[in-house]
């Protein structure tokens, strides 16, 4: 299955009958972990009700730093293999994975007002979370500056492994710049600190959030593969 | 596990915090439904491109 993936017909015929079985696990992973946050799960006892943001904001965040990690294996397997499905997948996680990192960026902000005072603060992860949507946004007027060539998209693959650099100081960024942010309490030695009742709810939230990644990946793969090939097939009728 | 609130108004007032909380929650919501909206149309749009191409090329007897 795994080999599947590096030929882009047979991703298709993999893909048709995969992406409407993640779809429909999105969606009942989705409600229950939706329902399970906002209604069953328990108010913090020193953040009251502003404590359902982080059901949103940290999946938010697992998907940013997720997506770009993506990116930078898809980059290496088209470097190293050549392997245009690594191509077409880095490329089309960009903009879904800035669009996470923006939302990240912003839930956090909504949730720093009412529990920190503030709605930014130059934060060693607030900050690299901000470079991590910058790389996006950097990769993305990369890709659409040069045309479709191989060249092109080799000099994004290497743009895109430059940065993650980033995504170790994002995960480390709380315990050397201990400023604001709390340090991780989910992925710690001595296991997750936060309370079972509200672990379990952000776990499928977690969850959910990955299901619609992959779904949105997938559909997007398929987008860009059709596109290839049209682009393909059009150059030939104009010569 | 039993529901938080008490009533729907509860719910819906989240001890004070409305607009933070389901600002939050409705800006992800609007922003993951742009992203399944995007993917759905440029799905479409390029199927549909490819096929007519592939339509023009069987019919032109060059290629």
């Amino acid at each position: 299955m795994i080999s599947g993936f590096a030929n882009p017909q047979r991703f298709l015929g993999l893909s048709n009958w995969l992406l409407p079985i993640i779809v429909v696990l999105a969606v009942i992973v989705s409600g229950i972990g939706v329902i399970w946050s906002m209604v069953y799960a328990p108010a913090d006892y020193q953040q009251g009700e502003t404590a359902r943001i982080m059901f949103i904001h940290v999946p938010s965040a697992w998907i940013a730093v997720g997506a770009y990690t993506g990116m930078a294996i898809g980059s290496v397997s088209f470097l190293v293999w050549g392997h245009a499905l690594g191509d077409i997948a880095a490329k089309v996680m960009a903009p879904i994975g800035a669009a996470f990192t923006a939302l990240c960026l912003a839930t956090g902000s909504i949730w720093g007002r009412p529990t920190w005072g503030t709605w930014w603060e130059w934060d060693g992860r607030l900050t690299s979370v901000l470079v991590l949507f910058f790389l996006y946004l950097g990769y993305m007027a990369l890709r659409s500056a040069l045309d479709e060539t191989s060249k092109a998209s080799k000099a994004a693959a290497i743009l895109c492994l430059v940065g993650t650099i980033n995504i170790p100081i994002i995960r480390f960024s709380v315990e050397w710049w201990n400023t604001l942010h709390q340090r991780a309490s989910i992925v710690r030695t001595g296991g997750p600190s936060l309370d079972p009742s509200l672990l379990h709810p952000l776990l499928v939230m977690g969850v959910a959030y990955l299901l619609i990644f992959a779904a949105l990946t997938l559909a997007a793969m398929r987008a860009e593969i059709w596109k290839r090939s049209a682009d393909a097939i059009q150059a030939r009728l104009q010569a | 596990m039993r529901p938080q609130f008490a009533s729907v108004s509860e719910f819906f007032a989240m001890g004070g915090y409305a607009g933070f909380v389901f600002g939050a929650w409705g800006l992800s919501l609007a922003v993951i439904a742009g992203l399944i909206v995007r993917a759905i149309l440029a799905g479409q749009h390029q199927k549909a491109r490819l096929e007519a191409l592939r339509q023009e090329k069987d019919a032109s007897p060059n290629l």
